[in-house]
């Protein structure tokens, strides 16, 4: 089953040439880099598949309920489900979103969900990305090219076709549109996704701007053409977080942010997607809370398990984690990419005495989990198969209902002994192919 | 009740011309249970771009607006007639929010120290408050210069010195500590010179004023101009222009019986 | 028909401008090289002369090598290529994935032909992905004002250079009626024409007389497209 499509070769000169790349800053200048493409796909079945969608939706349903509570009246904190400590102090809750709701209600339109598989194959949920979560670009251009290199493949295979993403996304962008065009704001063309902004603005028909195209009058989003006309925008998929995004809000020294676009939203005259806040729901430490919201939203069970995680907010998962430091692995709730995730089994004791009163000192800080032995992917390198740790990001749109890609982007970590698969890390990507039923 | 007129004027000149100048304005002062604003009337030169009418998420009243011709000046009068109902208070709840520390107001060991101090054991919210707004008033020593609009509250603690914005902060800072649902608050106050800045408090029904910085609750010459957590979600002017320039700000406010 | 934002007309306009720009000089790169088979080396210096550009190089081998693939020569062959791309990368959603392909791929090839003592042959992929990127984006661009666009800026660049290169001039009246062509097909409606620059061009043009005049006639033509529309922020 576990057949290359192609040569990886062949792949990845196409997609150099087809321009796929995504930019890193190292040492203060940028570079663009190829994401290694592994020809060997990951493949998950129609069973597999069925959960994890039900569960994906389940999740993502919970989340945007919680996203729209906690920024009006906060009945799950009232209700004792999650301590206040956890919302209204976090980095990602914006008082300026407090008391109004976007349109059609709906906070994160595109979900990057992040699982892993064990070894008994369990899939766990490993972090919820509600901001920008990018990456989908890649499985749904590898995909154009390898049935452009190995069309036998697909020809005796039932594979979900992945090249929906474009209409899934559209159909989005439309459905909360406020009146006017869907438009693409990115930060430039130094930025580390700026393959993705200009793929998907050409997929789904958006127009590509950046800020100084764009400005706000009467609570009323336009942009501006070169004729010195204007055209009204009635949803924007920006790819700047919410700190840059309206410099007379938030942070004033933003260069790329559009001033009074958050006029224009709370008028309820354009879309912004995803929501700004949505940081307060997709942190590490509400990571936690997620299975509680869903029974508490939704009154049914998770289908998708959380990895078991340890909050040493509470006195009796900090005992736990101060005992046994050395199996668990330990995560700043403010970090991302990969960062900021140490594993106790590399400490040294020291190190773990450290860390020990780090934890206890600042306890809203740090989650612990234990460490998921996830299963290894075959990777193909220099003529030969490894074994290497991958994760899944599965993408969840959410307009008139939510869906989740028959796809997703497959990172896996280049190194053997790693379980990092973060492509500002080094990491690359393989297809992931959705079977469908039988 | 009292009848006050008020007059309000930020002038801003830039060491050079100034382009796509946007900003937001919180200088027009709105009725709520305490004050009734009538007639507000607010000019702004030079009258070119576009100016529009918005509210952020706290209740405030803005003023925004885009001048993209170039400009070297940029001014905004406020004028009109204000009628004190009542002198400290108002009807209202508060969003959970105002409970917790924001970006200015985020306790260090300086306040956390002096609130172990200070705290009173009282039943009664407004009396602990007071007792607060008494010992910041107590603590600090009031001097222009030494402080700046993006000074924290842990910051002015720890040198003991500041102006009412800094005095703000840190009764916000001690209030929210001891678990009261606070606001800061920007507005008029004296017969004439700049703006002041002091704090509203809630009891769960009504929201009270407390000007730390005279150690008293607010009275009927006061005008309130916005609110917010702290000062960084309610600038009475914010804005942005391309243009390499500096500015100098003048600020002149009246507040008469009428 | 969909909007278009400023930058990416003055993109467009420079896409077109860049990608002929590489082409032509390739040509006549070719033309020159053809002549140094038996010995023509000297004329490197007049070619230089006439597309206005610096004579910072060595010798006529210094020439052969960096004027073609030096990237750090502003001017070279090379450099051109790669603002196309730049330009390209900045309106992949303009002109579309394959169009911005065959830029890529010109530039691969390009750099593969380094070190070649067959340039002109070696260098055949190149000017047939040009070609085949012009073919695509006729066939691939949705935005019919973006399409004149990129092609005004080619129509511009071809006069220009056949001007400075010294065409004859039935080339060059064929290349100024099709540009005149252009820009009073869409002039009006695109509002980015000078007027008076595109004046003079219909007289000269009618006079079919450019003897003395190509200074005036290249100023006329570099001045004929406002897009300056470039911003510089700061705060």
């Amino acid at each position: 089953m576990n057949t290359p499509v192609a040569d990886a070769r062949e792949i990845n000169e196409l997609l150099a040439r087809y321009g796929v790349k995504f930019g890193i800053y190292k040492h203060g200048t940028f570079k663009e880099q190829l994401f290694p493409f592994d020809a060997i796909p990951r493949i998950i079945t129609a069973e597999d598949f069925a959960d994890i969608e039900k569960g994906l939706v389940q999740r993502v349903d919970a989340l945007n309920m919680f996203l729209k509570d906690i920024y009006s009246e906060g009945k799950i904190i009232k209700d004792g489900i999650v301590p206040e400590d956890f919302v209204y102090i976090s980095k990602g809750y914006l008082a300026p979103c407090a008391g109004f709701v976007p349109p059609k209600g709906i906070y994160s339109h595109i979900s990057g969900i992040d699982l892993v598989q064990a070894k008994d194959g369990t899939w766990y949920i490993l972090e919820d990305n509600l901001r920008i979560p990018s990456g989908a670009s890649y499985p749904l251009i590898a995909r154009e090219l390898c049935r452009m290199t190995s069309p036998d493949v697909f020809e005796n295979s039932r594979i979900a076709d992945n090249r929906n993403y474009a209409s899934l996304l559209r159909s989005t962008m439309d459905y909360v549109n406020c009146g006017g065009i869907n438009v693409i704001l990115t930060p430039g063309r130094y930025n580390a996704a700026y393959f993705e902004h200009s793929y998907l603005a050409e997929k789904t028909g958006a127009v590509l701007v950046q800020n100084t195209d764009l400005f706000v009058e009467d609570n009323i989003l336009y942009m501006k053409d070169y004729r010195g006309g204007k055209t009204r925008v009635g949803a924007v998929y920006r790819r700047i977080s919410d700190e840059y995004l309206d410099p007379l809000t938030f942070l004033p020294e933003s260069l790329i942010g559009v001033a009074h676009i958050m006029d224009a939203y709370r008028a309820g005259n354009v879309a912004i997607i995803n929501a700004p806040g949505n940081g307060v729901a997709d942190d590490k430490g509400i990571y936690y809370f997620v299975p509680k919201m869903i029974k508490y939203y939704l009154g049914e069970e998770p289908i998708l398990k959380n990895a078991p995680t340890y909050l040493p907010f509470y006195e009796e998962d900090r005992k736990y984690v101060l005992d046994n430091l050395e199996k668990l692995v330990v995560k700043d709730v403010s970090e991302a990419g990969g960062y900021g995730v140490v594993f106790g089994r590399d400490m040294t004791k020291q190190e773990l005495s450290d860390w020990r009163k780090l934890i206890t000192e600042q306890s809203r800080r740090f989650i612990a989990q234990e460490v998921i032995d996830f299963i290894d992917l075959e990777v193909a390198e220099n003529g030969e198969t490894v074994m290497r740790k991958a994760d899944l990001r599965a993408f969840v749109l959410s307009g008139d209902k939510t869906r989740v890609w028959a796809s997703g982007l497959t990172r896996f970590s280049r190194q053997a002994d790693s379980f990092v698969v973060n492509s500002s890390q080094g990491g690359g990507f393989k297809d992931t192919w959705v079977l469908l039923p039988e | 009740m009292k009848r006050l007129r008020f007059e309000y004027e930020t002038k801003l000149e830039f060491t050079r011309s100034v382009t796509s100048h946007s900003f937001t304005l919180r200088c027009v002062p709105f009725s709520d249970g305490r004050q009734v604003i009538t007639e507000p009337v607010c000019d702004i030169l030079p009258k070119t771009g576009s100016i529009w009418r918005s509210r952020d998420s706290f209740g405030n009243m803005l003023i925004c607006g885009r001048m993209d011709e170039p400009h070297a000046e940029f001014a905004f009068k406020v004028t009109g007639e204000a009628q004190i109902l009542n002198s400290c208070e108002s009807y209202g709840t508060a969003p959970e929010f105002y409970r917790f520390s924001s970006p200015l107001t985020v306790p260090g060991e300086n306040i956390a120290a002096f609130y172990k101090e200070n705290a009173s054991e009282s039943a009664d919210l407004l009396t602990r408050a007071v007792g607060l707004s008494e010992s910041v008033y107590k603590a600090m020593t009031y001097e222009r210069g030494v402080t700046r609009v993006g000074t924290t509250a842990e910051e002015a603690m720890e040198g003991r010195v500041g102006v009412c914005q800094d005095y703000a902060h840190i009764l916000l800072a001690l209030l929210r500590m001891d678990g009261i649902r606070s606001r800061y608050v920007s507005g008029l106050a004296f017969e004439c010179g700049e703006t002041h800045a002091w704090v509203e408090v809630n009891d769960g029904s009504r929201w009270i004023g407390i000007d730390p910085t005279h150690n008293r609750l607010i009275g009927d010459c006061y005008i309130k101009l916005c609110h917010g957590r702290d000062y960084s979600d309610c600038p009475i002017e914010r804005g942005i222009y391309l243009g390499n320039a500096g500015s100098v700000q003048t600020i002149s406010s009246r507040v008469t019986d009428s | 028909m969909g909007a278009i934002t400023r930058i990416n007309i003055n993109n467009l306009f420079w896409l077109g401008r860049y990608v002929e720009r590489v082409f032509t000089t390739l040509n006549s790169f070719f033309k020159y090289a053809d002549r140094f088979i038996e010995g023509g080396q000297e004329a490197y210096e007049k070619y230089l002369a006439d597309i206005n550009v610096p004579d910072i190089y060595k010798s006529s081998e210094d020439f052969f090598h960096r004027y073609v693939f030096d990237m750090s020569d502003p001017n070279s062959i090379i450099s051109n290529l790669d603002r196309a791309l730049g330009n390209g990368i900045v309106l992949r959603e303009e002109i579309k994935t394959p169009s911005l392909s065959y830029l890529q791929m010109a530039m691969d090839k390009f750099k593969s032909c380094e070190g070649t003592d067959k340039i002109r042959y070696d260098m055949l992929p190149v000017r047939d992905a040009i070609y085949a990127f012009w073919g695509s984006v006729d066939n691939n661009m949705t935005n019919a004002e973006a399409l004149r666009v990129i092609h005004l800026g080619k129509s511009v660049e071809r006069a220009d250079m056949f001007l400075r290169l010294g065409y004859p001039s039935e080339d060059i009246s064929a290349e100024l009626d099709n540009l005149i062509k252009h820009v009073s097909r869409y002039g009006g409606e695109t509002g980015i024409i000078s007027a008076d620059a595109f004046d003079a061009l219909k007289a000269a043009a009618q006079s079919r007389d450019y003897r003395g005049k190509k200074a005036e006639l290249i100023d006329n033509i570099e001045r004929l497209v406002e897009v300056n529309f470039l911003e510089t922020a700061s705060v």
